[in-house]
C-alpha cells in the first residue's frame, strides 16, 4: 500500500528517469537500500491534499469560481483542475531542484564514474525535475478527477459539472 | 370548500377582476377555497372585459399546475367559471332602449309619459355598447339578471358557507345602476326563473354574506371627444355619485362590508362608447379595490354580522407618485412579496419593457428578450434543470405558455398603473438586476452581501430549492413550485 504513489509516479517514469525515480523511491547509495524517505509519497500526499482542497472548493465554497451557478460549466472545472495541476507542478519541481542543487541526490543515481573517479556520465539533469513536475501535474489531474467523482453529487451549483 | 362569487359589473368591475387575477396570480393570502368570477355587462364585445376574460382563461389553465402539496401560492387560489362563461348573459338583446321597453306598442298615454321620463336621445340609445352612463336605462335593463342560464348555474352552485362580493363603480351607467338592482335580487326570496321554478338554494342565497365596493370617480372622460356624439360628461360623474350615494344609504344593513374608493388625483381618458376601443389602462384604484375582496375574504369575524361595516381604503402618503414606501403598513404586508416575487419569476423568464420607436411614437412594450431570459440561456447548465426543464421545455407545455402569457399582460398591467395620474411604480420595470428592480427604502432582497451577483442569486436560490421538491412532482408542477420557493427564499419582506 505505501508504494501505491510510487507506483503511479511510475507510469510516468519515462518522462523523468529512472535515476530520479530511484532518489524519490527513497534509495541511499551508501547502503545500497532504500531506506531513505519515500518522496513519492511525501509528494503524492501533498499534491493529493491540494487538489483535494481546490476540489471541496469548487464544489462547497460559495464563491465566484466555485461552487457558483456561473462556474458550474465543463471549462470552469477545467481552469480549477489546471490551476492545481500547476500549483502541484511547481511542487514537484521545487522540491526536486531544491534536492538536485543542494546535492541532496545520491552520487550513484547522479553520475556513472570510472575507476579513477571521473564522471564519465550523468543521469539526472535539471529538466529531469521539470520533467517530474510535468508528472505530478499529471498526478494532480487524477487526483483531481477521482475527488471531483467522490464529491461533486453533494454540490449545490457545481453538482453536474464537469459532467453530467 | 367555501368559496366567493365576486360580481364584476360594468367595466370597473371587469377591471377589479382583473387586478384581482394578478393579486391570486402572484400569490397572495386568500383564504378561500376558490372565487368564482362573474361579469355583468351589457357590452360584452368591450375590449376591458375580453381582456380580464383572456386573462382569466389562462389563470384557470395555470391554476391546474399550482396544486403541488408544497409551499407553491403562485395561482394557488382556485378560479372557478360557472358554465365554463365568465359573462352574466342578458337574454334581451334589443339595441335599442325604446325597443327594450316596447314603445312602440304602448298606449299614446304611457308613450307620452314614457317620452317625460326619458330624453329622446336616451330612447335611441344604442344598448350594445353599455348604458353610457344611464343608470337610469340600466336599472331598467338589468332587472333581469335572474333569468341567465350562468345566474341560474350560480343558485345552483351555491352551498352553506359560501359568499358573495359585488364590485361596481358608482359613477357610469352599468355599475351604479347593476349594484343595487343585484343586491336585491340576491336578498329577495323565493326568485323564480321565466318559466316560474324556484331558483335552487335561493334560501342559502338570502341569507349569505354579502360585500361590496363601490367605486367613487377616479378618472374623467376627455373633452376633445365631447363632441363626438358622446352622451358621457364627467362633469357629472360627482353629481351622479352624490345622487346615487343618497340612495346607496337605504341599503344599509342590508349589506355585511360595504368598501367605498375614490381618488383625487383623477386620469383622464379617451372616451370610447363601446367595444374593441373601450380599452382604460390599469389604474391602482383597480388593485386596491381588489384588496377590498381580499379584506373580505380574509377577515376572521365574517359570518354573523348584523350591521354594515364601512371601510374606505388609504394610503400613507398622499403624493401623485406612489410606491410601496407609500402605502399603509397593512397593505404592504399583503402585496409586497407576492408582487415582487412574481416580478422576479417573470424577469427571469426574460420578459422586460423596452421602449420601442413605431411610426415616431415612443411606446413601451413588453417583450421576452433572448439576452434577458436567464431561464433559456442557463437551464442547460444548472442542476435544478436537468433531467426536467430541457429540451423543448417549456414550449411543449400548454400550462406554462400560459403561465408566460400571464407574465406578459403582468408587466403590462404594470407598466399601465404606472403612467396614470395617480402613478403606482413599485418597481423599476425596466431594470435588468435583480438588486433594484424593487423602489423603496427598505432592504427587500435576503442576504444581499452573499457573493452571486444579479440573476445568479436565483440560479443558486433555484440548485438549492430543487432538493427540497418530492421527486415525484410532474415536470410542470415542480417547475412552479420551485420558482415560488426560490423567489420566497429571496424576497421575504418583513414589516
Amino acid at each position: 500500500m505505501e508504494d501505491l504513489l510510487g507506483n503511479i509516479y511510475c507510469w510516468f517514469e519515462s518522462l523523468f528517469g529512472q535515476n530520479l525515480a530511484e532518489y524519490l523511491w527513497g534509495y541511499n547509495c551508501e547502503t545500497q537500500i532504500y531506506d531513505s524517505k519515500n518522496l513519492f509519497n511525501v509528494i503524492g500526499v501533498i499534491t493529493a491534499g491540494i487538489s483535494l482542497a481546490f476540489v471541496l472548493a469548487y464544489y462547497y465554497l460559495p464563491l465566484y469560481l466555485f461552487n457558483h451557478p456561473r462556474s458550474n460549466r465543463w471549462w470552469n472545472w477545467l481552469i480549477i483542475l489546471l490551476i492545481t495541476g500547476i500549483i502541484n507542478f511547481f511542487i514537484a519541481y521545487g522540491w526536486t531542484v531544491n534536492d538536485f542543487l543542494n546535492g541532496n541526490i545520491g552520487d550513484c543515481l547522479m553520475y556513472t564514474r570510472n575507476e579513477q573517479g571521473n564522471i564519465i556520465a550523468q543521469h539526472i539533469f535539471r529538466g529531469d525535475c521539470w520533467l517530474f513536475g510535468l508528472g505530478n501535474f499529471f498526478v494532480s489531474s487524477l487526483n483531481f478527477i477521482v475527488w471531483s467523482l467522490v464529491f461533486k453529487w453533494w454540490s449545490r451549483n457545481c453538482r453536474y459539472s464537469p459532467l453530467f | 370548500m367555501s368559496k366567493l362569487y365576486v360580481f364584476g359589473i360594468g367595466g370597473t368591475g371587469a377591471r377589479v377582476l382583473k387586478s384581482l387575477t394578478f393579486l391570486l396570480a402572484s400569490g397572495v393570502e386568500c383564504n378561500i377555497d376558490a372565487i368564482v368570477p362573474i361579469i355583468i355587462d351589457r357590452d360584452i364585445s368591450n375590449k376591458d372585459l375580453s381582456r380580464t376574460k383572456l386573462l382569466i382563461e389562462d389563470y384557470v389553465v395555470a391554476n391546474k399546475i399550482a396544486s403541488t402539496k408544497g409551499q407553491n401560492r403562485f395561482f394557488k387560489t382556485k378560479i372557478e367559471l360557472l358554465n365554463n362563461e365568465l359573462c352574466l348573459q342578458l337574454k334581451s338583446n334589443e339595441q335599442k332602449f325604446d325597443d327594450f321597453i316596447g314603445k312602440s306598442t304602448m298606449s299614446d298615454e304611457n308613450k307620452a309619459l314614457i317620452e317625460m321620463l326619458f330624453s329622446q336621445k336616451t330612447l335611441k340609445l344604442d344598448m350594445t355598447e353599455g348604458f353610457q352612463g344611464n343608470p337610469n336605462i340600466g336599472s331598467v335593463v338589468l332587472n333581469q339578471f335572474d333569468d341567465s342560464d350562468v345566474f341560474k348555474e350560480f343558485a345552483n352552485n351555491f352551498k352553506e358557507g359560501d359568499k358573495i362580493f359585488i364590485i361596481s363603480s358608482i359613477f357610469g351607467g352599468t355599475g351604479a345602476s347593476g349594484f343595487p338592482l343585484l343586491r336585491k335580487t340576491l336578498q329577495t326570496p323565493n326568485v323564480k326563473d321565466s318559466e316560474g321554478h324556484e331558483l335552487p338554494n335561493w334560501g342559502l342565497v338570502n341569507k349569505a354574506t354579502i360585500g361590496a365596493i363601490s367605486v367613487l370617480p377616479y378618472f374623467a372622460i376627455s373633452q376633445n371627444n365631447k363632441d363626438n356624439n358622446s352622451i358621457i360628461n364627467s362633469d357629472t360623474f360627482i353629481d351622479k355619485t352624490k345622487a346615487a350615494l343618497s340612495y346607496y344609504k337605504t341599503e344599509d344593513k342590508k349589506l355585511d362590508y360595504l368598501y367605498y374608493i375614490a381618488d383625487t388625483f383623477v386620469s383622464t381618458y379617451e372616451h370610447n362608447k363601446g367595444g374593441d376601443n373601450q380599452k382604460n389602462n390599469a389604474h391602482f384604484i383597480e388593485l386596491a379595490s381588489a384588496l377590498a375582496v381580499l379584506d373580505f375574504i380574509n377577515h376572521k369575524n365574517i359570518d354573523g354580522i348584523k350591521q354594515t361595516v364601512y371601510k374606505e381604503f388609504g394610503i400613507k402618503t398622499n403624493q401623485k407618485d406612489i410606491n410601496f414606501n407609500d402605502l399603509a403598513d397593512e397593505t404592504q404586508k399583503i402585496i409586497i412579496n407576492p408582487l415582487s416575487r412574481f416580478l422576479l419569476f417573470t424577469k427571469y423568464m426574460g420578459y422586460t419593457c423596452l421602449k420601442r420607436n413605431t411610426n415616431g411614437k415612443e411606446e413601451i412594450v413588453v417583450e421576452k428578450i433572448d439576452k434577458y431570459d436567464i431561464f433559456n440561456n442557463e437551464k442547460k447548465y444548472q442542476p435544478y434543470a436537468r433531467k426536467r426543464f430541457l429540451g423543448d421545455f417549456p414550449s411543449n407545455y400548454d400550462s406554462i405558455k400560459k403561465i408566460e402569457l400571464i407574465q406578459i399582460k403582468f408587466l403590462e398591467w404594470l407598466y399601465e398603473m404606472e403612467n396614470q395620474n395617480r402613478s403606482f411604480s413599485p418597481f423599476n420595470l425596466t431594470s435588468e438586476n435583480t438588486y433594484d428592480f424593487i423602489k423603496g427604502h427598505f432592504n427587500i432582497l435576503k442576504n444581499s452581501n452573499i457573493p452571486y451577483k444579479n440573476w445568479a442569486i436565483m440560479d443558486n436560490e433555484l440548485n438549492s430549492q430543487i432538493r427540497k421538491i418530492d421527486k415525484a412532482l410532474e415536470t410542470e408542477k415542480c417547475f412552479i413550485e420551485l420558482f415560488y420557493r426560490a423567489s420566497e427564499e429571496i424576497i421575504n419582506f418583513k414589516n
